[in-house]
């Protein structure tokens, strides 16, 4: 009400006024609470459904994992009955064996397929459970902004008829307000791909967390079974938790994949720029949002992470330099112990502390041969994408002393300098071959002869990525943080060069207001530490809290 | 030192919560430029219609 009418109202009308007024407003309140309550109560619903569904499943997957027991019964028993008749090495039944084999085997599997088929769905409802609260959001976000698109549209429409009827307008007047309605429709559907792209990112996140957790149950699951005197081996117990057997694994490539994918997450949690986890994780979102959004989150929880980090890298080199010292711990082993890691340096299975000191003292006994050794470490090195240097530090050190690796390391470092720069590759080529030259030089204290010339190749890569100017490769190349702070320290890196693509990485860091591309925080870290920027300049680019 | 406690459900729904709304303050946005420039538009014809009456009244007298 304006003030001119206000000042006219008596104080009956100002009564009623204000009583009325009251009374929309708590009618307001009433059913806002009633929406509020109807929302809750639809919500509950859905929940409810969902672990109906979960229930139902469970009760499903209860049901055919007896039947698969009662018909795996059924296949030996079978089988072994036509053993004992001899039925398998007789001709005239061979051929009837056989059918009567391949026939229960196919029934089995059809069980199996089945059970897959409910565990899938099951996985499906969990997942609608476990994320029921972002899903909801998601939808009403959709339903509001789809409302309000729609009302845009109206409006628009609206718009143009008011023009079009405007006493004394001209077809001018009209044209103009058509391309004004015309640029709303696009910057509003800009808005709307924006946020959409925004929100895939946020939510991509689901799957990693997800795959994070079921490999924390699996691990749970595997650990509880060995704590109650289950003596199987851990993978065998994981294919357990799978539902699956060896067999499975041997001959169904979907149970392979899985399998594989829920045991390799500790390397993903390492490793998760290489290109193997990359290949094998492509489902698992790898945007800029999230594992930036992940790690500034990280480094604002705890600040000794910032200085642990810079450490860290001090002792990549302090390690190197001590590989010689050959400390052999001189142990007795079970035969059981030496057939165990026998076995895994065949498979290239050879992971672990404990396998590492073992394997030492094989070595060192002469009971297992280097260049067994050595092959271990090539296929240890194609499966996990790590450089021939890296996947070195993971065996015994006294390896390095019985065998010359120098030819190894610059074979490598001479296929890796000359290839071009590549995105993809978080390590890039010209990086590694340069961190191998590095290696040797520490590891045989050839230190003389490494002249600028030796590292002309690198210097190249520097003048490239300078005159090429584009953002994603000075980001890729400062990703490599590993190589950083040996670049930095190295008189014969041409550091003028350096410092001017370390700069365009400054640069686009704070274009993206601290968003930086993976990897990013570790250099900046390994940058402030040696003096290459201040303390000041570090927080601009990186905000402590978000 | 006493550690955030992060929950990453409720992260990830103010994420997304505010995502939305912004979304929806950058239409609100979008939308009001659209009517000042309709405003304008009809503005524009207004002082046009004036302009030609006063032409009109000046060119009686």
């Amino acid at each position: 009400m304006d003030l001119e009418n206000q000042v006219k109202e008596s104080p009956l009308e100002k009564a009623k006024r204000l009583k009325a007024e009251k009374e929309s407003k708590d009618q307001t309140k009433v059913e806002d609470e009633a929406k509020k309550q109807a929302e809750t109560q639809a919500n509950a619903e859905k929940l409810g459904a969902l672990n109906n569904s979960k229930q139902d499943l469970e009760n499903q997957l209860n049901e055919i994992n007896s039947k698969i027991e009662a018909s795996r019964s059924e296949a030996h028993e079978t089988r072994d009955t036509m053993k004992e008749g001899g039925l398998d090495k007789d001709e005239e039944f061979k051929s009837e064996y056989d059918s009567t084999i391949s026939e229960v085997a196919g029934n089995l599997n059809e069980l199996r397929n089945e059970k897959n088929k409910i565990k899938a769905e099951l996985e499906q409802v969990n997942s609608n459970i476990e994320n029921f609260d972002v899903n909801e959001v998601i939808s009403e976000g959709k339903e509001a902004t789809h409302e309000a698109v729609k009302n845009v549209e109206k409006e628009n429409e609206e718009a143009i008829i008011q023009v079009e009827t405007y006493p004394g307008v001209g077809v001018e007047n009209i044209e103009v307000a058509k391309e004004v309605v015309s640029e709303t429709n696009k910057e509003v559907n800009q808005v709307i791909e924006n946020s959409g792209k925004n929100i895939s990112e946020v939510v991509g996140e689901n799957k990693e967390t997800e795959i994070f957790k079921n490999f924390d149950k699996m691990d749970t699951f595997v650990k509880e079974k060995k704590t109650s005197g289950d003596n199987r081996k851990s993978w065998e117990i994981a294919l357990d938790y799978l539902g699956a057997t060896q067999e499975d694994y041997k001959n169904n490539p979907e149970i392979k994949n899985k399998f594989d994918k829920l045991t390799n997450v500790p390397y993903y949690r390492n490793y998760k720029d290489s290109d193997y986890i990359k290949n094998n994780y492509g489902e698992i979102s790898f945007d800029k949002f999230s594992s930036n959004k992940k790690e500034i989150i990280r480094a604002s929880e705890n600040t000794d992470f910032i200085n642990k980090k810079s450490e860290n890298f001090d002792k990549i080199d302090k390690e190197t330099a001590n590989i010689f010292d050959g400390k052999f711990k001189l142990d007795n082993l079970s035969e059981k112990d030496i057939q165990e890691i026998k076995s895994n340096v065949s498979k290239a299975e050879f992971n672990g502390k404990n396998d590492k000191d073992k394997l030492e003292i094989l070595l060192d006994k002469g009971i297992i041969d280097s260049k067994d050794v050595l092959s271990c470490v090539d296929k240890y090195r194609a499966k996990t994408g790590m450089t021939f240097f890296d996947s070195l530090s993971r065996f015994p050190d006294s390896l390095i002393k019985k065998i010359d690796i120098r030819n190894s390391v610059s074979q490598e470092a001479n296929t890796e300098k000359d290839k071009p720069l590549n995105t993809g590759d978080v390590r890039l080529s010209p990086l590694k071959a340069f961190n191998q030259i590095i290696a040797t030089e520490i590891l045989y204290g050839e230190k003389s002869g490494m002249t600028k010339e030796k590292f002309k190749f690198i210097n190249d890569k520097i003048k490239e990525l300078d005159e090429k100017n584009d953002p994603a490769y000075i980001s890729a190349f400062f990703t490599d943080t590993e190589s950083m702070k040996r670049l930095f320290s190295r008189p014969e890196v041409d550091q003028q060069g350096l410092k001017n693509i370390f700069n365009k990485f400054i640069d686009e860091c704070r274009k993206n207001d601290g968003a930086l591309v993976h990897g990013g925080l570790d250099t900046l870290l390994i940058a402030k530490k040696n003096g290459y920027i201040t303390e000041e300049e570090f927080k601009r680019v990186y905000p402590e809290k978000i | 030192m006493i550690k955030k406690q992060l929950n990453p459900d409720k992260n990830k729904i103010d994420l997304i919560k505010n995502l939305y709304n912004q979304a929806l303050n950058d239409i609100d946005v979008i939308k009001k430029e659209r009517d000042k420039k309709i405003l304008n538009i009809l503005k524009d014809v207004d002082n046009k219609h004036i302009a030609k009456v006063l032409q009109d009244i000046k060119n009686i007298k």
